[in-house]
């Protein structure tokens, strides 16, 4: 069925200020995020695009969408993890800090410090689940707590002992190292 | 205004630290959500996420870049919303169009709302491409031809077919099974009779690939007889350069651009392209090469590539010896029947004591450890050899569809490759804690070599560990973190290489 059409194109003038305004600031977030999933640039890019262009359409077509931002989130995820290999792949973080590293090695120079820490880091993350590592990301990005369960579509406390269950992870491997 | 209770410093060192009960967990992290003093003073007793974000600062130059410039979502927004508006709403008088017109309009918009929004997905890049291929196509030259390679025979044929164009017995069984499958054979090298099959075909699936200055668009269908056809475009003009269709494995057809005839031969303008040329196979052979990659391709396509002992040997006559060690007689058949559209190659039964018999044992996985540094090796020596085989001056000479299975041959294992070496790293983890650090940067070379040197090297501290059963505090396990950690590199390395 051909979904209602409003007669006035300024209509939807103020939705696409709302989508665009969000688009200019969770885009590369959004990006990001789905880099951490596993999924490589070229389609990490066409499912962010693809994510708020949906977005304007369910709020032009009236959906009662609570918190855009975690929407757009919640519908990049879905698509993401839709996409990805029956497998999974790794995280592009993963690759990312082996890059980190070795370009330490060719500059000395850099603080000992920080290529511990991202050794350290590499190990957790490593090891981190899924589910930790959307939501320590996503954290890191600034969303709240509330967000983030609804881009997981889990309760807040499931949030709470994924972020406890990740940090401890996170501590115990860099235990290990020491 | 009332005032705010603050959680006390135990309940939020608590938070992340113990697990409390759900509700608990609810009301300190709502609190958390609205409360920015208590958010910092979280980030003061628990450092771990400030260490995340540092890391992330740390990592961020290395991260990959989106492709493309971001698109215009203002104008995929406005143009999508045109768009729809010419759709007739039903019961609402919406203006005098006529029907078919109001079906061309809305489609018409559409493409043009694509256009703005160009890398939303693999379809609309593959209707986009299309689009633009369709109007930028020059009108061909009378002479033009096209080259049409089978498994059994290779001939030259017009571009475009007249009604005058003689028949020949070949070509007319191929134009059979084009137009059961809903495809125009009179002009197959086209955007335009690719774009009019794919609408055809209800359930498919479209990829689209950038390689070497030329954009592939490959469709599969699973109705209508051709189960899979790829169309590449040279990207700058956007002219069909090659197209390939497979009806079966061993049933497919290639379509490449020829030089155009000479013109003392080419046909009067009444008459274009009346002189069909015929080349048996023997004046077209494939090179050795060509033939080989075809062979590897066929066991690799059985699934037998990096998992079973096939040696596959080019004799100095040129003839292709493949030999199957352990391979049951269901799946020695299909090997057979695979590589029957592949000239002089043979498939050599090896005598009983080269032939290492399926156990029950070795096949159902000691360890789940081992399994996957079995595969790990065995897929690390598949990509030594290939790139034994297949240096680059011998990429070179190889057709632009060969070149392209052989990328896809190389990105499809380099991808598993990194996917066996997650899993294995995961395993190992369940053993024990295992510290996956590079100590040392592999210099210069050839990655794929190492690649196997270093595959090998985990494969046999695996093995080691998991026959001594190695205790805890054993320099096995460190050494394994290292091996593991330095082949992840060189299997990242690899990867970004043969997917550039």
């Amino acid at each position: 069925m051909v979904p209602p059409v409003s007669d006035d194109l300024s209509q939807t003038a103020p939705v696409q200020q709302r989508v665009a305004a969000l688009y200019s600031a969770a885009l590369d977030g959004v990006f990001r995020y789905l880099l951490a999933l596993g999924l490589d640039a070229g389609r990490a890019q066409e499912v962010t695009q693809d994510a708020f262009l949906r977005l304007y359409v369910a709020l032009r077509d009236g959906a009662a969408i609570e918190d855009a931002k975690a929407w757009v989130y919640r519908v990049a995820r879905n698509a993401g993890i839709d996409s990805l290999d029956r497998n999974g792949r790794e995280s592009q973080y993963s690759a990312a800090i082996a890059n980190t590293i070795a370009s330490f090695a060719k500059n000395p120079e850099q603080e000992l410090i920080e290529k511990e820490w991202l050794e350290g880091f590499q190990d957790a993350i490593e090891n981190l689940s899924p589910q930790q590592r959307a939501c320590l990301e996503l954290r890191a990005q600034g969303l709240q707590y509330w967000q983030i369960a609804e881009v997981l579509q889990v309760r807040t406390s499931t949030v709470g002992e994924f972020l406890r269950r990740g940090i401890k992870q996170m501590k115990r491997w860099n235990e290990c190292r020491k | 205004m009332p005032e705010i209770e603050h959680p006390t410093e135990e309940l939020l060192s608590a938070l992340f630290e113990e697990q409390l009960p759900a509700a608990e967990v609810e009301h300190l992290l709502a609190h958390l959500d609205s409360c920015r003093i208590c958010e910092q003073r979280v980030g003061l007793i628990e450092p771990a996420f400030a260490r995340y974000q540092r890391c992330r600062e740390l990592v961020a130059p290395q991260l990959p870049k989106p492709p493309q410039a971001w698109g215009d979502i203002v104008a995929a927004m406005q143009k999508a919303e045109r768009a729809r508006r010419t759709v007739p709403l039903p019961g609402r008088k919406r203006g005098i169009l006529r029907p078919s017109w109001i079906g061309a309009l809305a489609a018409a918009i559409l493409v043009g709302a694509i256009l703005f929004w160009p890398q939303s997905s693999s379809e609309l890049r593959a209707e986009t491409l299309l689009l633009k291929a369709r109007s930028a196509s020059p009108r061909r030259s009378p002479n033009s031809r096209l080259t049409v390679r089978t498994p059994r025979s290779t001939f030259l044929r017009p571009a475009v077919l007249s009604g005058t164009t003689p028949q020949i017995q070949e070509m007319d069984a191929i134009r059979v099974r084009f137009a059961a499958a809903h495809y125009d054979w009179s002009d197959p090298l086209s955007a335009g009779a690719y774009a009019n099959w794919r609408a055809k075909i209800r359930h498919h699936t479209v990829e689209v690939s950038e390689d070497h200055g030329q954009s592939t668009i490959r469709t599969t269908g699973d109705e209508g007889g051709i189960a899979e056809a790829s169309l590449t475009l040279d990207a700058t003009n956007l002219s069909p350069v090659n197209a390939r269709f497979v009806f079966s494995p061993q049933d497919w057809v290639e379509i490449v651009a020829a030089p155009d005839a000479p013109a003392e031969l080419g046909p009067a303008a009444s008459a274009p392209g009346d002189s069909v040329v015929t080349q048996p196979e023997s004046t077209v052979e494939r090179s050795v090469a060509e033939r080989e990659l075809m062979t590897r391709l066929a066991i690799d396509r059985l699934g037998s590539g990096a998992g079973e002992p096939i040696d596959v040997d080019v004799e100095p006559d040129g003839r292709i010896v493949v030999t199957p060690y352990r391979l049951g007689e269901l799946r020695e058949s299909q090997l057979r029947a695979s590589l029957q559209g592949v000239e002089r190659v043979t498939v050599r039964s090896p005598e009983a004591a080269e032939r290492q018999e399926e156990s029950p044992a070795s096949l159902a996985g000691a360890d789940p450890a081992i399994d996957a540094s079995n595969s790990i090796a065995s897929r690390a020596h598949l990509l030594s050899q290939l790139a034994e085989r297949f240096p680059p001056e011998t990429e070179a000479e190889l057709s632009p569809s060969s070149r392209k299975d052989l990328r896809e041959m190389r990105v499809r294992h380099a991808r598993a490759l990194e996917g066996d070496i997650g899993t294995l790293a995961r395993v190992l983890a369940q053993s024990r804690p295992l510290r996956l650090s590079v100590s040392g940067v592999p210099d210069g070379g050839s990655v794929p070599k190492a690649l196997l040197e270093s595959a090998v090297a985990v494969n046999r501290t695996v093995a080691s560990l998991y026959a001594e059963k190695a205790g805890e505090g054993s320099s096995a396990w460190q050494q394994l973190g290292e091996e593991l950690a330095r082949l992840r590199f060189l299997a990242h390395q690899y990867s970004q290489e043969v997917q550039r």
